[in-house]
């Protein structure tokens, strides 16, 4: 079912993780992909991997959630890996007309394949341990500095902070909708590619009307609050940045360094 | 018996952070041509039961068979199972899409490959069915009234010609004229077409006076079962599960001792009393 998808979603916890500032850890996932980017040998990859182990297991979101939410990217993580495998130029190992194994490209596409999921699974955990308000709150703050230069940076955070709260409402919606049309006898499953497109009308002709009915309807009923965007508005509970952000903040330079000196050694 | 239920438990994403069982263990039969109506308050699992009904769901537990076949056998024809029990979701109006009325009726025959005359014919009388003027077909659905949306809603799945029709909370926000409307034309659709209907409401006053028999839903369980008028007579019980009997039963248990659901019964009564003083 739909539903089932965990990638992006939030996973309720009390984790040291999920204590964590968001601005602080959207930060550090950047310095975790940076952390990514740079490794180069196999001893630094495995340090990436071991680090990324550690702080799923800190985090408290199971493993088997953790690992659901590379399922919608097994097509193109092993289209990426095939494609590199084959495509890569070098000394050959196997040959059928333009295709070609050569070791580079295996040595390539392993590298390419360790990226992307160490990629999917460091960012997800961001989402992972952090409420969509939070994060949202912690983009906004990240995003100051550009407000004063004229960028709207509340409008742009409520902006996501609506589209991420209707996520999982219109998941819903879509899978109550494509039930009573199968209650009709309608069939998203079987038939070629224009016959499935076809099938999609019944399902996406009432989701639009939905999703544009509720945005409407939140308009009207932020409007009858007053919302008025983002200046004089004041927050409820103001987010600090604490000891253990900075902890966290060594913890990830820390790995940065054993990335670097990883590909030195190794 | 067209519907059987057997000890069917159903639990949403198993196996998942968020499991949530909403059936546990929960039998019932369904003879042909019956009017049975389901109630129990929001989240005791009403519409998680009726969609095991058509093959929407499939029991984690236990086992449905409809028409003879069984919904967990790979082998089951589930687009047959569909078209012999039409369901009709909550608030079904959410579910039109075509450009037309007429269109979007049509949409299920079409899909269970009736041919264009068969088509034509299920569409006009299932409108009629459900008090739905042929003037509105050439009409975007969107176009209608509330009420005129849940009929065509409605007559887009009595145009399959199922066997059995289950309407999931068919009165839900519509206001008391309304509901009576609908209401009654679920009543004359079961006396005319003598069709196995299956009711879901949340409310008492809705269905007492048109089910033979009733199943009362707690926390995903089958609570209670009988005759309306045997299942109203409980109505302290009712009251525990967060349900109210229709006033008229309480008035008259409290007054004459007897056990009726509807007004009408209670004017029967009374004037039989008032007869042999
Ligand atoms: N798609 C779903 N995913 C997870 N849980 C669900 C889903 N649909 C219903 N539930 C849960 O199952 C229980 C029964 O719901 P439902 O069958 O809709 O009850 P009712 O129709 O009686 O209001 C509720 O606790 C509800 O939260
Ligand atoms: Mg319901």
């Amino acid at each position: 079912m739909l539903k089932d998808i965990t990638l992006g979603q939030y996973f309720p916890g009390n984790s040291p993780l999920h204590r964590l500032d968001a601005m602080v850890k959207i930060v550090l996932t950047f310095v975790f992909l940076s952390a990514v980017f740079t490794a180069k040998t196999a001893l630094a990859y495995a340090a990436v991997a071991a680090f990324t182990v550690v702080i799923i297991m800190i985090s408290g979101v199971p493993f088997k959630f953790v690992v659901k939410g590379l399922k919608p990217l097994v097509a193109f993580i092993a289209f990426t890996a095939v494609l590199n495998l084959l495509m890569t130029s070098g000394t050959v190992i196997w040959q059928w007309g333009f295709l070609r194994l050569t070791y580079e490209g295996a040595a390539y596409a392993v590298q390419m394949l360790a990226r992307i999921v160490l990629l999917v699974l460091g960012t997800s955990l961001l989402t992972y341990t952090t409420s969509p308000i939070a994060l949202t709150d912690g983009i906004e703050r990240l995003l100051k500095p550009f407000g004063k230069m004229g960028l709207p940076t509340h409008e742009l955070a409520m902006m996501m902070s609506i589209a991420l709260r209707f996520v999982p409402t219109l998941l819903e919606e879509t899978d109550k909708i494509m039930k009573a049309q199968m209650a009709r006898g309608a069939d998203f499953q079987s038939g070629n590619l224009l016959k499935r497109a076809k099938a999609l009308i019944p399902l996406l002709v009432p989701l639009f009307i939905s999703a544009i009915r509720r945005a409407e309807e939140l308009a009207t009923a932020m409007d009858c609050r007053c919302y008025r965007g983002g200046n004089h508005r004041t927050r409820l509970s103001e987010a600090k940045v604490t000891a253990a952000d900075y902890a966290a903040g060594c913890v990830f330079a820390g790995l940065m360094t054993l990335v670097i000196f990883a590909n030195k050694v190794g | 018996m067209i519907i059987q239920a057997q000890n069917v438990s159903y639990i949403y994403s198993e196996g998942g952070p968020f499991e949530k069982g909403a059936l546990k263990d929960v039998s019932m039969t369904v003879e042909s041509g019956a009017f049975i109506g389901i109630i129990g308050h929001t989240g005791s699992g009403k519409s998680t039961l009726v969609q095991h009904f058509n093959g929407l769901l499939r029991p984690t537990g236990g086992k449905v068979i409809v028409c003879g076949a069984d919904t967990l056998d790979k082998k089951a024809d589930l687009k047959t199972v569909r078209a012999k029990v039409g369901l009709v979701f909550q608030y079904p109006e959410h579910q039109l899409f075509a450009e037309t009325v007429y269109k979007d009726i049509a949409f299920a025959p079409g899909n269970m490959g009736f041919s264009a005359d068969e088509t034509d014919a299920a569409v006009r009388e299932s409108a009629a069915l459900v008090g739905l003027s042929e003037t509105l077909f050439e009409k975007s659905p969107f176009e209608l009234s509330g009420g005129q949306k849940r009929r065509a809603a409605i007559a887009g799945v009595l145009a399959m010609r199922p066997q059995v029709l289950v309407l999931d909370e068919p009165t839900a926000g519509l206001d008391p004229r309304g509901r009576e409307d609908i209401l009654s034309q679920i009543k004359r659709l079961h006396a005319e077409t003598g069709m196995t209907v299956i009711l879901v409401s949340h409310g008492m006053e809705d269905i007492a006076n048109c089910v033979d028999y009733l199943y009362v839903m707690d926390h995903g369980t089958i609570a209670m079962q009988g005759t309306p008028a045997e299942v109203y007579s409980r109505y302290e019980r009712l009251e525990q599960m967060g349900l109210t009997a229709p006033q008229v039963t309480r008035l008259m248990k409290q007054r004459y001792g007897v056990d009726v659901c509807t007004v009408e019964q209670a004017k029967d009564y009374i004037l039989g009393v008032l007869r042999r003083a």
